[in-house]
Formats: structure tokens, C-alpha cells, sequence
């Protein structure tokens, strides 16, 4: 029941126990105010544009950090925003009115980006924080946004667009102007830095940050030995020897850019560090403090990986944070996701979703994508096998795991004709014993805890620069086995329990095949008599797009969301559904925790989404949607998505076609006026404990579709019946 | 944007995808609708045709407007295809030649005579139509049975006139002594020729606005090609002889078959 409850008195997250960044305190109204209502209470006036352009503006920033903040991946009141804020203070200790404005978001995503908004708005993405070396880059890149918030260059920007009718014409002049308000941004934001005591040579170092924030969060070798255990072997032959170097281009073309390249950047800000080199502090605050908080960023960018698909990537960031954590629960968990999510994708022929292809290959951590990506179907399943297995021995009450492990189980059961005879049951050290020299055979433990050491004062970029050299241990080359998988599951094999048990799995999936053969045969004329949406829903922000002649109109689409949740409410009620509201308008009344329960629900769906064969899926928040199941008393959760547009030309071209041809003028009309507005109206129920989508219902129609359409719709879906 | 990819993609490899449709359930309508039907072909194809407008002083007048009622049921076996039946009737007033035309007006034998300074008017004849349509309906990206729907259907026409007896007036025409007779008014029954049959091919447009869970307004505009259509158009006056039954059937054709389009508009109940 507690298990997400994962914040202990000081602020500190229990990483054991890491499911992911929660939000925590007082819901700001950037989160519960819909746009509309935003742009309505905006009183602040840019004396600088007319009062229509004014407007815009309002409308463009508020509509663009709404994206964002009702994604569903932004937090606040984290330890992430928690630390930013007080970076923040450092940095403007003088100046408090300005720190007064300031409002810090984290958001989770594995792009390095920070950015700031004209409202106040600071944001840093899980993946840069997770990326710093140090505090000093942190308060740098905090310091930049700052300056951008202080000086006003959003609004400057806009009103330059404004006044040069930025067009494809003027887009090189544009960016130009743009690397003008980053150079002034870079070079007050040193000053700032400098003054709270900052080093002014990891202030310089700041932008290694962005020439190599694409890569993983740090550059570790990766051991040939990592995967051996006293079960499993892979031979050192089968990793790559191949070096994949990182490119270092310092002076790249920028013309297209609104940023200046690195090389501009650091001669920008060179000669405001000229004579401080030397001075100032990497860390002002607390080493640890910092280094807790980076973990944190880490830790998020492995489950973000999770739900991206980015496996390869979490299973090389996995690899780096067990150095530090060997025997984390949340790193042991992931693991066991990474490999569910491997297997679905080989088992379901969608292999080229989850590994990265040669080119794009970089540093060390292109050794583990190589191998990832040769692997065949029994390779990965035998690696999940034993990754799952393994997981569940040493957390046998793990729910999550069980589940995992029951999908698994699953997966390979439904893939087809799956024969265990092609794996032995015999483990590799004694099918190749002659062959293997006594050091060649297993390495104890994972990974050489003294390279470890030696590596720990170097940074990811001294590594990168080669101003120091990561060593690691490695199992001589076993040269005559390239099927060492199939050796890797010989206690499962010798084991008839496991086998009927898959026996038992496969006959299920069987009776599964043969029920959905015979629905199709029938037509799907089949008895349905259940309801799709039960006697009680949980349901989550409606997504809803309002778009006027190729323009978005941000108060219409406030309104029409309201409209679908009002719709959705009247017909619950008069069908005597429970509802469990997880929309914006909810959160004024849930506050932070309704929130945080509605992002969870949200990247539930990106991650099932992510998916390109949703089967037997289990979601990466496994703990927190139990947690949700269990207090609303249902596993259904529904999304509903509407998109609303116009179709002038459509329509015009209807009347067009009626005054050429006079009879039929009166129909064109018809077919004009209802081409003219289009929407699309979707839900779709999730069924959390299978974890598949129960019901589809979507509709793309010629009609405004107001409130009777919506709640037709409603009404249709709250009587579907499955 | 990405819930929105999110969803796409939910609904592109969702395999459990199925929809109850209709409005609130529902998919079979009934519909009750007025129509109006403008005659501005029917005049420009026939424009020195005329009816007097029963008086003897000879004035005349052209047909300006037709109209009806149509009630129709329809069900909707999908959001986007359904059938239909209509059940229509219209009502529109006939216009015969002038005189000249007129091979039947008493002539030289009977003890009169006209020329071309002679003109004949007959009495407005009002014509009743009868249609019986069953139709296909469809709408691309369609809400049926609400919203837009196109149909198509083929279907039975039957005409009538609703009276027997029409009085025909007659002005300056000459008896055989060459004395100008100002008018002379007389009747023709139309009693054995009053039926006209035919078969009708209809395309319509309808567009429904909802304004309850049960109902919706109507708007519509349909076009109707009869068969037979316009036969013996360009016949009469001196060429051949046509009698006045011929003469009333080539009319009730004429005037049914060339007012093509019409608009409408009433309510539909959406049932169950």
C-alpha cells in the first residue's frame, strides 16, 4: 500500500525503492488553470507589441508550456525542482524580486534541455540534470535561462518575427538575431555564476554538457563479462572489438540553428572568464546533495528509456547506475521490464524498434548495442529467462516481477511452435570444459569492482577527452561456441515443473487463438453481454485539439474538453457509473496527489502506445497503477481523445461545384456546410489488469460535433458491450 | 502531441476495435419533411405556355412554385451506410399551349375559325404525384443517422390530376363569316386519360441537425429524373396532330420531369 510512498523526512528518495518523480506540495494553478484561463488572467501587457499582437503573444506562450505541463511527464515540488529552486536562490541572493517570479519544473524526458518561459517558467528535463558533472554546470545552464527570463527575450524574439514578417526569406537573419539573445544570455549568465562562487573553469566545462548530452550519462566500457553468472556465459567473442570514437566538432555549421555552435559560445564567454580561471567552487552546496539529486535523474531516465523503447540505451544506463547500486530492487525491476520489452520485440518481429542501428553507433556503449542487435529469437529469450529468473529468486514477493514473469511466460507461448529441446540442459562451463583454460571460465561477481575505483574521479567528459582511460575485466575469448544461449537456461530445462508450467502457458494461448479464430469467423456476431466501461471508470484527461483554419484555438479547445468531461459525467451518472475524474478540472479539488495518479495513468499510456505489439504488457509504474486499482476498485481507465478542424477549401470547393451546375446548388450547399467542420472523436478503455485495451470506439464525422454529438458518443460507449 | 501520437497508435493496433453506432444507440429514423420545388426549368423549357387563372377575362399566369411532403424511414446499419423508403407526394399546376398550338380548338368545320391573332387559354390544372422510393444512403466520415447522408434510389411515380372538367377561353377568333367573336368559352374532360405511371430515379442530400436524443431538423435538397421523360416536346401546332388527351399527358410529363431539384426541410425522430 505504501510502496510509492517512497520520500523519507528528509526530502531524500529511498532509490531502492525508486518508482519515479512525484510531484509534492501545493498544485500551482500552471497546472489546474486550463489555457483559456490562463490568457484571460494574464494582466501583463508587452507595451512593446499592439494589443492584438499582444494577444498572440499571451496565447502562444501559455498554449506552448501547456503542451508540456499537461503531458503527463511534468512534476513540481520534486527533489529536482526542489534543488533547481535553491540553485537558484544561490544565484540571485541579490536579487530577490526577481527569484520571487521564478516558478522550477522538472520534466521527464531523455532529451538534455532546459528552457525558461516569459511567464516564469523554468523547466530542466530529467535527461540533461542526469548529465551534469558537477553543481557549478547545473547553476550555469540555470543561470542562462535566467538571464533569457530576465532580459526579456522571448517576448524580443517574437516581436522581431513580428516586425521582419519572419518568413522562409528572412530564417537565416532570424537565427542570427536568436544567437545574439544566447550570447547575451551566456555571457550575464557567467557573471551571475561567478558571483554566487562558482568555478569559472567547470562555468567553461559547461559545454561538454552539450556537445556530448546525446550519449549515455556516462562512458563506461562495457565488461565482456557483465552477463556470467554461475548459470549463464557469454563468450568475450561475441562483443564487438570494433571502436565506434565520438565525435568531437566543436566548430560545427550552426547556419541553420538558432544557437550559436560550441566554439562561438566558449569564445563568447572566454573573456568574461579570462582572469577567474582557478577560482570559485565546482560545488557551492553539497556534493552530495548534488550527487543524490543526479541519481534521481538517473534513475528517471532509465524508466523514461523503458517507455521510449529505448532498451539498448536502459540496458547500458542499467549497466552504469549498478556500479553504484548493485543491488537495487528498482534497477532489478527495470532490468527485468527491459528484457519483457527485448523479447516481445524479437518474438513479434519488431526487432529494428528496439535496437540502434550501426550508424548512429558512438562510445562505449555501442559494444552492448552490437550485441543486443545480433541476437536471435533464443538468445533473447534465454537472456530474459535468465534475467527474470534470476530478478524473482532473490525478490520472491515481488508482484511486479511475478507479473513479468507470468507476461514472459506468456509471450513465448503465444509466439508459436517453441521447443525447449534446442536448449541444453547442461550448462556451458560443462558442455565446453575441455576447450575453456580455467581463467577463461566464469569471472565471480558481474563487474571488477576495482576498475570501479579507478574510474570514480574521472567525469564522463574526461573520459570522452581520453584525459583518463576506463579499464575493466574481461573473460578470455571462448572461441568455439557462438550458441552459448542456449546453455544459458539448463537449471529451467532439467527442471519438469518449469516445463509443465509452459506446457500449461501454451495450452492457454492455444485455447486463446482458437476463441479469437472463432469470433472472426462469426463475424464478431458473437455474444457480447458485459459492459465495456463496468460499474465503475477511472478516467483521465481528455486530449482535445480545436483547430481554425489551420490554426489552433486554444479557448475552443478548453471549451470543447470541458464540453466531453461534462458529457461524460451526465451520462456516468444517469447510466449509475462510478467515476473517478482524473481531468485538469479535477485537480483544483484532488490536488497533487489526483495529479500525480493522472500522470501515472498518462505515461501508462505513452509506454503501452510506445509498443508496436502491445501483448501481455506490463506497465513500468506497476506499483503505483496497483495503487490506483486498488483505490478506485477498477482496472478500467478510459482515454478520449477529440480533434476538431475546419475544411474551408472543402467546402468551398462543394459550392463551387453547385453554382456550376445550378440543379444541384441547393446539395453542394449541404455538403459544403457539413464538410466545412470535421472532428474525430475517440475513446479508448484500457483494461489495466490484462493490461490490453478492452475497447476501441472512434469516429471521424462531418459535424461540428457539439454537445448532443459528444454525448451521443458517450452514451454509445457507456452501452457498448463486449 | 504525443498523447495524441499515443492515441493514434492506440487505435492503429488495437485489434478490439468495434462500435455500437447510431445516435444514442439508435438507427432507425423517421423523417417528416415539406419540399419546395422552384419551376424556373419547367418555364424556360415551355415559355409561351400559360394557364388562365379561371376567370373569363382571359388573364393568365405562369406556375411559380410546386410543393409536397415526404415522410421517410430509414435504418442505419453502420455510421456510414443505411436504407431507406420514401413515401412522397407533390402537388403542381399544369400549363398548356396558346391557341396557335392548339390542334383541337373548334375549328372551321364546327363554324369558327382561327388566325393568329387567336389565343386559348386553359384553366389551371392541378396535378397530384405519388411517389414510392426505397433509396441506398450513405456518408463518407458519416454520424448516421445524424449529420450529412447522401442517397441514391430508384423508385415508382404516379400522377394524377386532381379534376375532370376544364374550361377553355378562347379570344378573338372569327365564325365562317368572318365576324370576330371576342371569346367563347368551352370544357374538356380529361376523364380517360388522368393517370401517368412512370419510374424515378432520385439523388438527394440530407443533412441532420440534432436538437434532442430523439429529434433532429431537417435539410435537404433531392433531384429526380422521371421516365419517361420529356417526349414529343417540340410536336403540336401545325406539324402533326395531337389530340387533347395527348396534348394533357405531354404536359403532366413535361411539367414532372423537368422541375428536377427540389429542397425540403422538416424533422426527424430517431426511434430506436
Amino acid at each position: 500500500m505504501f510502496a510509492f510512498s517512497v520520500f523519507i523526512t528528509t526530502g531524500q528518495i529511498d532509490l531502492n525503492k525508486f518508482t519515479t518523480l512525484q510531484s509534492s506540495g501545493k498544485i500551482p494553478s500552471d497546472f489546474s488553470a486550463l489555457t483559456h484561463e490562463k490568457v484571460a488572467g494574464d494582466n501583463q501587457r508587452n507595451t512593446n507589441l499592439t494589443e492584438k499582437s499582444d494577444e498572440e503573444f499571451k496565447q502562444n506562450i501559455h498554449y506552448s508550456i501547456d503542451q508540456i505541463i499537461h503531458s503527463g511527464q511534468c512534476v513540481y515540488g520534486d527533489p529536482i525542482s526542489v534543488y533547481v529552486d535553491k540553485i537558484a536562490q544561490r544565484l540571485l541572493k541579490d536579487d530577490k524580486e526577481l527569484y520571487s517570479k521564478l516558478r522550477f519544473y522538472t520534466l521527464k524526458s531523455n532529451v538534455s534541455n532546459a528552457f525558461s518561459t516569459h511567464q516564469g517558467i523554468i523547466v530542466f528535463t530529467t535527461g540533461l540534470i542526469s548529465q551534469f558533472a558537477n553543481e557549478t554546470q547545473l547553476a550555469y545552464v540555470l543561470a542562462h535561462e535566467i538571464v533569457h527570463y530576465r532580459e526579456e527575450h522571448v517576448v524580443q524574439t517574437f516581436e522581431w518575427k513580428l516586425q521582419h514578417e519572419y518568413n522562409r526569406e528572412n530564417i537565416g537573419q532570424f537565427n542570427n538575431y536568436s544567437k545574439e539573445k544566447e550570447f547575451e544570455a551566456d555571457s550575464k549568465a557567467v557573471d551571475m555564476c561567478l558571483k554566487a562562487g562558482y568555478s569559472a573553469t567547470e562555468i567553461y566545462n559547461s559545454f561538454d554538457v552539450l556537445m556530448f548530452c546525446h550519449l549515455p550519462f556516462d562512458e563506461i566500457k562495457f565488461p565482456s563479462d557483465y552477463y556470467n553468472t554461475p548459470l549463464f556465459f557469454v563468450p568475450e567473442k561475441e562483443f564487438t572489438t570494433e571502436v565506434f570514437p565520438i565525435k568531437i566538432d566543436e566548430a560545427y555549421d550552426d547556419a541553420n540553428s538558432t544557437h550559436p555552435n560550441v566554439e562561438k559560445r566558449k569564445e563568447t564567454i572566454r573573456p568574461h572568464l579570462e582572469n577567474q580561471f582557478g577560482t570559485g567552487n565546482a560545488f557551492v552546496g553539497s556534493t552530495d546533495e548534488f550527487t543524490t539529486i543526479r541519481n534521481y535523474a538517473r534513475f528517471e531516465s532509465v524508466r523514461t528509456s523503458i517507455i521510449d523503447l529505448e532498451l539498448s540505451k536502459a540496458l547500458y544506463q542499467l549497466f552504469l547506475l549498478e556500479k553504484e547500486f548493485p543491488d537495487n530492487y528498482a534497477l532489478t525491476r527495470w532490468k527485468a521490464h527491459t528484457w519483457l520489452g527485448l523479447l516481445n520485440a524479437k518474438l513479434n518481429g519488431h526487432w529494428t524498434d528496439v535496437t540502434v542501428p550501426k550508424q548512429k553507433l558512438e562510445g562505449e556503449s555501442a559494444v552492448l548495442y552490437q550485441y543486443i542487435k545480433k541476437l536471435d529469437k533464443y538468445a533473447v529469450s534465454s537472456h530474459a529467462l535468465r534475467t527474470i529468473t534470476d530478478a524473482l529468486s532473490v525478490y520472491p514477493d515481488s508482484e511486479e516481477l511475478k507479473k513479468i514473469r507470468s507476461s514472459m511466460m506468456k509471450i513465448i507461448a503465444a509466439s508459436g511452435s517453441w521447443s525447449w529441446t534446442k536448449y541444453s540442459d547442461i550448462p556451458f562451463e560443462k558442455a565446453f570444459e575441455p576447450k575453456v583454460e580455467e581463467n577463461d571460465l566464469l569471472v565471480s561477481g558481474t563487474i571488477d569492482s576495482t576498475s570501479t575505483q579507478a574510474n570514480e574521479p574521472l567525469t564522463k567528459y574526461d573520459r570522452i577527452k581520453g584525459t583518463g582511460a576506463g579499464k575493466s575485466t574481461s573473460a578470455t575469448a571462448i572461441s568455439d561456441s557462438s550458441r552459448y544461449y542456449l546453455f544459458g537456461i539448463s537449471d529451467l530445462i532439467s527442471d519438469p515443473s518449469f516445463l509443465n508450467e509452459f506446457k500449461g502457458y501454451q495450452e492457454e494461448a492455444d485455447k486463446l487463438s482458437a476463441e479469437r479464430s472463432a469470433k472472426k469467423k462469426a463475424g464478431g456476431k458473437t455474444a457480447k453481454t458485459s459492459s465495456v466501461v463496468g460499474e465503475r471508470l477511472i478516467v483521465v484527461e481528455p486530449s482535445t485539439v480545436y483547430i481554425t483554419r489551420q490554426n489552433y484555438d486554444f479557448e475552443k479547445t478548453d471549451a470543447y474538453q470541458t464540453k466531453l468531461v461534462e458529457a461524460i459525467n451526465y451520462t456516468a451518472e444517469k447510466e449509475g457509473v462510478k467515476l473517478f475524474d482524473y481531468s485538469t478540472k479535477s485537480l483544483n479539488q484532488g490536488g497533487t496527489d489526483v495529479f500525480n495518479q493522472r500522470n501515472t495513468m498518462m505515461n501508462y499510456l505513452l509506454q503501452y502506445a510506445a509498443l508496436p505489439e502491445a501483448t501481455h504488457f506490463v506497465p513500468v509504474d506497476f506499483e503505483l497503477i496497483q495503487h490506483i486499482q486498488q483505490k478506485c476498485g477498477t482496472s478500467r481507465v478510459l482515454f478520449s481523445w477529440t480533434e476538431y478542424y475546419t475544411n474551408a477549401r472543402g467546402a468551398v470547393a462543394s459550392v463551387i461545384t453547385g453554382a456550376i451546375i445550378p440543379p444541384l446548388f441547393p446539395a453542394m450547399l449541404l455538403t459544403g456546410v457539413s464538410k466545412y467542420k470535421l472532428c474525430e472523436i475517440a475513446f479508448i478503455v484500457f483494461d489495466m489488469e490484462e493490461g490490453n485495451v478492452s475497447y476501441v470506439q472512434s469516429n471521424k464525422m462531418k459535424t461540428s460535433g457539439g454537445n448532443l454529438v459528444l454525448k451521443s458518443e458517450v452514451h454509445n460507449l457507456f452501452n457498448a458491450k463486449k | 502531441m504525443k498523447q495524441f501520437i499515443s492515441y493514434s497508435f492506440c487505435l492503429l493496433f488495437s485489434f478490439s476495435a468495434s462500435s455500437q453506432g447510431g445516435y444514442f444507440g439508435k438507427k432507425t429514423v423517421v423523417s417528416v419533411d415539406g419540399s419546395l420545388r422552384a419551376t424556373l426549368i419547367y418555364q424556360s423549357m415551355l415559355s409561351n405556355y400559360r394557364y388562365n387563372t379561371g376567370t373569363l377575362t382571359g388573364e393568365s399566369s405562369n406556375p411559380v412554385i410546386a410543393g409536397g411532403f415526404t415522410a421517410s424511414l430509414s435504418h442505419y446499419f453502420t455510421k456510414n451506410v443505411g436504407i431507406g423508403i420514401d413515401f412522397s407526394m407533390t402537388f403542381n399546376q399544369l400549363k398548356m399551349p396558346y391557341a396557335k398550338q392548339l390542334s383541337y380548338l373548334p375549328d372551321y368545320n364546327q363554324g369558327y375559325y382561327i388566325d393568329y391573332n387567336s389565343t386559348a387559354t386553359i384553366e389551371k390544372m392541378n396535378m397530384r404525384t405519388y411517389y414510392i422510393i426505397p433509396k441506398f444512403e450513405w456518408a463518407s466520415r458519416g454520424n448516421l443517422p445524424i449529420g450529412i447522408c447522401h442517397s441514391i434510389g430508384i423508385g415508382y411515380a404516379n400522377s394524377v390530376l386532381t379534376n375532370d372538367n376544364y374550361r377553355i377561353l378562347v379570344r378573338n377568333l372569327y365564325d365562317n363569316n368572318g365576324n370576330l367573336i371576342p371569346s367563347m368559352e368551352y370544357k374538356e374532360s380529361t376523364s380517360t386519360q388522368r393517370t401517368l405511371h412512370g419510374v424515378v430515379l432520385e439523388y438527394g442530400v440530407k443533412l441532420r441537425l440534432p436538437v434532442t436524443s430523439f429529434m433532429a431538423v431537417n435539410v435537404a435538397s433531392n433531384l429526380r429524373f422521371h421516365m419517361p421523360h420529356l417526349q414529343n416536346l417540340t410536336m403540336g401546332g401545325d406539324s402533326e396532330y395531337i389530340d387533347w388527351e395527348e396534348d394533357v399527358r405531354r404536359s403532366m410529363r413535361t411539367s414532372r420531369g423537368s422541375n428536377i431539384m427540389d429542397i425540403r426541410a422538416g424533422l426527424s425522430f430517431i426511434l430506436f
